[in-house]
């Protein structure tokens, strides 16, 4: 099974594939440190309920699956060149997923935390952005790479982003189908179908394990017919 | 043995129709031009498409089976590599992937003459040297079943491809090629099975002529081949000198195509003629589809003949015979 992971890992660790996740990594923190620099005050909240759960968060978790899957790809493109010498189609997709989750928990969590602190907020606080960003991300990653299983060149994946950026703005029980809600609601936003924010949580893992079994499936499914 | 019950695949515009075919261990091309249905054919032999209708099996096993895939070696027009890994990597994953004690990656390479494509990046490498790779790979992992598109064509190191087969076939295993040219198939030494219109018409060897047209045979042009033909004439590698009225065209025809080769060469270099063109005479699929078509006529004809032929008493010699 280990065997499976070389692929993604590879494309994962190549520097020149991370040059959109960087872009998004650089912005984020100019966006967190600019209040500071011009009005000299502190604006955590803003900085991190606004720009960064908003737009950077899923964004950067988009950027962090098409480094995983590989540009302009299918999850099938990516795990084709493994079923062709007899890999099992579920196995192979797993671990596509387990490579893109990991990938976008560890660089959000990482980014959550110096947003807060760069933006002059608490450590404690930084810590639970920290691990809220983690969180969310990996529900965002099973969401995308779901959605790559779709269309020519993955396109589903960018059809989700859309939705969720539509559908998850709302606080009625249809956003909350969807990490945007639960995000807004663990950073002190409006909460998705009056949620509690342990139960957002709970969501959030609920989410990434169902998206990555709804990836997982979608991969098996196109492989039923042809590795072509 | 690999064996297609009626079976039904398309890719695009190329298919092939409820086709029931058994293949033996040993040398086989399927022959026909794209839209004949070859391709996504030799894809559900290699267990890469399912078919749409039917059933394909290697040894009762279905080919479209992950376990089955592992003892499948394929090499299509466009093999799909994990672009992310060099060459050595690839063969490592595709291997421990098959389950099988690692070989040595540089000895695979080696037999299909790309040791040098040892420490290149997939995505660097051209169309022909990836399915140099995907062969080497297939070696390396000694699979049973082999299943390679068009082998002559637009892959690196083609000159030792007739070797790897050979390799190969020595072994036990079974290669399965698809091609639109007779030439390359014959050149290959295959059982050829003909495709016409996506229907499976007919299995030929090298000894039917009727359809085949005389061979080995190769066309020679030179201002003067009156010399080259004076001396493959009598020559015991040679059957058959024609040469056109002009004395430019020279066709010999032999009983072996290295054996007639190397005779041809030795002629022009004995005759110190300047040629401009050599080449291995082929019939095309076209002409050889006719010729089976004619025969079926043929048959059909005889047949009926003798369906409306009126039926002859039995001869009973003991009934008014004056011995």
């Amino acid at each position: 099974m280990t065997t499976l992971f070389w692929p993604t890992l590879s494309r994962v660790k190549a520097p020149r594939a991370w040059l959109a996740a960087l872009f998004w990594l650089v912005l984020a923190l100019v966006v967190a440190v600019l209040p500071l620099l011009t009005h000299k005050t502190r604006n955590v909240d803003h900085t991190v309920l606004g720009f960064f759960s908003v737009a950077v968060l899923p964004l950067l978790s988009y950027a962090i699956v098409g480094v995983s899957i590989g540009t302009r790809r299918s999850l099938l493109d990516a795990v084709i060149p493994l079923l062709r010498f007899g890999a099992p189609p579920l196995k192979s997709a797993c671990a596509t997923l387990v490579v893109a989750t990991a990938s976008a928990a560890a660089v959000c969590f990482t980014l959550g935390v110096l947003v807060v602190l760069v933006a002059g907020g608490r450590v404690a606080d930084a810590w639970t952005t920290g691990w809220i960003s983690g969180l969310g991300a990996s529900a965002y990653a099973a969401l995308f790479t779901w959605g790559a299983a779709y269309g020519a060149k993955g396109a589903g994946r960018s059809f989700l982003l859309g939705v969720d950026w539509i559908f998850g703005s709302t606080s009625g029980a249809f956003g909350a189908v969807f990490p945007r809600a639960h995000i807004r609601n663990l950073l002190g936003g409006t909460p998705a179908a009056e949620l509690s924010s342990r139960a957002s949580s709970a969501t959030l893992v609920l989410l990434t394990l169902v998206f990555g079994l709804c990836a997982c499936l979608a991969a098996r499914r196109a492989a039923r017919f042809s590795l072509s | 043995m690999i064996e297609l019950v009626n079976v039904s695949a398309r890719a695009g515009t190329q298919r092939a129709n409820g086709v029931t075919l058994r293949l033996d261990a040993g040398l086989h091309a399927l022959v026909g031009h794209p839209e004949d249905g070859p391709l996504p054919l030799l894809a559900t032999i290699a267990g890469a498409m399912k078919p749409r209708k039917g059933t394909t099996t290697l040894d009762g096993h279905a080919t479209f089976a992950a376990d089955a895939r592992k003892t499948i070696g394929y090499v299509p027009r466009d093999p799909k590599l994990p672009l992310s890994l060099t060459v050595h990597e690839t063969l490592k994953l595709a291997w421990t992937i098959r389950g099988l004690a690692l070989p040595q990656p540089k000895a695979a390479l080696e037999q299909v003459g790309c040791v040098h494509l040892a420490d290149r990046m997939i995505d660097t490498l051209s169309r022909a040297e990836r399915r140099s790779v995907s062969l080497a790979e297939a070696m390396g992992a000694g699979v049973r079943l082999l299943c390679v598109a068009e082998p002559l064509s637009d892959i690196e190191g083609a000159a030792r491809v007739r070797d790897v087969f050979r390799a190969c076939v020595a072994r036990g295993s079974t290669v399965v090629v698809a091609t639109a040219s007779l030439r390359d198939a014959e050149a290959l030494g295959a059982a050829l099975h003909m495709f016409d219109k996506g229907t499976f018409v007919r299995t030929m060897h090298a000894a039917d002529e009727w359809a085949l047209g005389e061979r080995p045979a190769f066309r020679l042009f030179a201002p003067d081949a009156r010399a080259v033909a004076t001396l493959l004439a009598d020559h015991e590698d040679v059957r058959a000198v024609a040469l056109d009225e002009s004395g430019s065209l020279l066709r010999v025809s032999g009983h072996d195509w290295d054996k007639l080769a190397s005779t041809i060469a030795s002629a022009v270099a004995q005759s110190r003629v300047s040629i401009q063109s050599l080449a291995p005479e082929s019939a095309s699929i076209t002409a050889v589809h006719a010729a089976l078509a004619g025969d079926a006529q043929r048959a059909s004809r005889v047949a009926l003949e003798r369906a409306q032929r009126p039926q002859e008493p039995p001869h009973n010699p003991g009934e008014g015979s004056t011995t």
